[in-house]
């Protein structure tokens, strides 16, 4: 008789989801589902907004990557506006970028998934927390907090709040950077700097004792997709589409993001209120590709900074072609950081980045307008329509976390087929499932969910709907 | 960072009526020399680091329980149970996080105000805004450098 497994929910990810595995009469996964278990409707309630409101909306989708839709939101409607906005607005809408997405990883590195490899998968779930951490380890959490602290320091500054700032808007950015703040944010790199150099030593030495978790954690072959510069650079802001093959061979480059459709189809599975984005051309769900730190390491031709450049070199002995494990996101998000410390010090050594002209000043010239930056989890789209008047008459958000459905639901069977069997049900195989959904790093667009303090319940069903075990994590 | 007089943090939704009385508060510490007064939504890890560099510190939280504008003022210590993460801290566990990640701990008050209204808005209820120069009272109070034992 098939029975069912139910983890209920998953916890340390941005929101809400469950995952069943379902088991055949051997008891044996035979499939596994990752359900996102909560609807939003930004698409829908915005219809009907000026457009230029969108920015300060839609950064309110998410309490971890407000940046990024702040960001894509802005270039929509530049787009719509049929504007170049100034180089200074670019440089800082850059410079913020680059600080939520060192924020973001430091959060997911850190806070959420180091737990699980420091202290093991099987360690008493009270432990494995950042508090269970900074008991064990000070030195790796405090990085963490550091790290944190100065990616959320970068966005203040900038926007004037570490969360939900309303500072990029369609045409440029609000406000200039001033001078002395300048300066600040450039005395604050360096222990950043130091902090994940650190960080990424100690996880290189330590990565040969990962290496069930690197083949088991959704090592499969699939497309990556993400952004690059003219040249093929690793690009977090703007640049052109790049797909390639699970070889490492690019399958299409410089695809304009505002064409995303023609290259990306969205489909709908009736468990979820996750869409299942896929390349096209390969159909669904053969289409399935990555996208996010894995995916920008591998579609990247290089990162365009001395040490990441350094570090991505080692990275790409991790596999032929392309790095396929997923449980590899954990060290491409460590390389990342390294990057936007990087990229951030020269954009503050720019001298145009305290220019004063931050605005390009138009009305709507365009219907239709796209905007695309890569979000901390991968390629962000927003896709505005809207009537001669501006206000919105169509809205679609491509978001990351959804680009990579497929791959983690994949992931997750692949994990549990490994670890779960159904005469021994264990808390630290259970969690080996959801540790392979949060080397994705999901983000489930919920900020209000104290997800830490619920209990994670495990069920067993019968064939027939019985209830046959349960496990409860308090 | 070092703070050089007090470290106050006011916590609390300012959107939830009395659940932002705590930044009632801090409005009326503005100004004050000798104290950093910060406001946020929650307690977060990261104000582990602020901690560390303050000798002293205070919380300024609202209360569901008790007669509404009921001031409240005691010592906290740190907690050093690990427990779950969720998306905010409570003062002794931050406490406990400074400790196990700085090896210090500063000293310690919460000053809790009992709010009468929970629900969505932006204004506190009479008890609240009533019972704030109390709670500036005892912030400062909390606030004073502590008595050097005799040698």
């Amino acid at each position: 008789m098939g029975r069912r497994i139910v983890i209920d929910p998953v916890t340390r990810i941005e929101g809400h989801a469950k995952i069943t595995l379902h088991l055949d009469d051997a008891g044996d996964v035979a499939e596994a589902r990752f359900h996102v278990t909560e609807l939003r409707g930004f698409e829908k309630f915005c219809e009907g907004r000026p457009f230029r409101e969108m920015p300060a909306i839609t950064s309110r989708i998410c309490g971890i990557c407000p940046v990024s839709h702040l960001l894509a939101s802005a270039k929509a409607g530049d787009m719509l506006l049929a504007v170049e906005i100034p180089e200074t607005a670019v440089l800082l809408r850059r410079l913020m970028n680059l600080g939520q997405i060192i924020q973001s990883h430091a959060l997911s590195f850190f806070h959420l998934s180091s737990p699980d490899l420091l202290l093991g998968y099987d360690a008493d779930p009270k432990q494995r927390s950042l508090l269970g951490l900074a008991a064990a380890h000070p030195d790796v959490a405090r990085h963490g907090i550091r790290l944190r602290q100065l990616g959320q320091q970068i966005v203040a500054t900038l926007g004037g709040r570490r969360i939900h700032p309303t500072w990029a808007v369609a045409g440029g950015v609000d406000e200039p950077l001033a001078e002395a703040a300048r300066v600040e944010l450039m005395g604050a790199l360096p222990e950043g700097r130091r902090a994940v150099r650190h960080t990424l030593d100690w996880w290189k030495r330590g990565l040969e004792g990962h290496r069930e978790e690197a083949q088991a954690f959704g090592n499969f072959p699939s497309l990556f997709m993400g952004l690059v510069g003219p040249d093929g650079a690793l690009e977090h802001y703007d640049g052109r589409l790049r797909f390639t093959d699970a070889a490492g061979v690019v399958v299409a480059d410089q695809v304009d993001p505002a064409r995303y459709a023609e290259a990306i189809g969205e489909a709908v599975e009736p468990w979820s209120y996750l869409k299942f984005p896929y390349y096209k051309p390969l159909g669904y769900p053969g289409g399935m590709y990555r996208v996010g730190p894995l995916a920008r390491l591998n579609v990247a031709s290089r990162c365009g900074t001395r040490e990441a450049d350094q570090e991505l070199a080692e990275f790409r002995d991790l596999g032929r072609g392309a790095v396929l494990s997923s449980f590899h996101y954990h060290y491409a998000r460590l390389i990342e950081v390294l990057f936007a410390l990087e990229r951030a010090a020269e954009l503050l050594d720019d001298p145009r980045i305290t220019g004063p002209e931050v605005m390009a000043h138009a009305r709507r010239n365009r219907l239709e307008g796209v905007g695309a930056s890569e979000a901390p989890r991968g390629t962000l789209f927003h896709h505005y329509k809207v009537r001669p008047g501006g206000l919105l008459s169509w809205v679609n958000l491509l978001i990351a976390t959804g680009q990579n459905n497929l791959a983690m639901n994949q992931a997750i069977l692949q994990i549990a087929r490994r670890y779960v069997r159904s005469d021994r049900l264990t808390e630290g195989m259970l969690n080996r499932v959801e540790a392979g959904i949060r080397a994705f790093d999901p983000c489930l667009s919920c900020s209000t969910h104290a997800v830490g303090e619920m209990p994670l319940r495990l069920q067993l069903f019968g064939a027939d709907g019985t209830l046959r075990d349960e496990r409860v994590r308090a | 960072m070092t703070v050089p007089g007090a470290l106050v943090i006011a916590y609390g939704n300012p959107l939830r009526e009395d659940d932002g009385v705590a930044w009632a508060v801090a409005a009326a510490l503005e100004g004050r020399p000798g104290l950093e007064v910060r406001t946020v939504h929650q307690l977060v890890p990261e104000l582990a680091e602020a901690l560390r560099g303050a000798a002293t510190v205070v919380f300024v939280d609202a209360d569901r329980n008790g007669p509404a504008g009921r001031v409240r003022r005691r010592l906290l210590a740190g907690s050093g149970s690990p427990g779950p993460l969720g998306h905010a801290l409570d003062p002794a566990r931050l406490l406990g996080l400074c400790a196990s990640l700085y090896a210090r701990a500063p000293r310690a008050t919460l000053v809790s105000v009992a709010g009468a209204r929970f629900g969505f808005g932006g204004s506190l209820s009479r008890a609240a805004l009533r019972a704030v120069p109390a709670a500036v009272r005892k912030v400062l109070e909390a606030s004073r450098p502590a008595r050097r034992r005799p040698s």
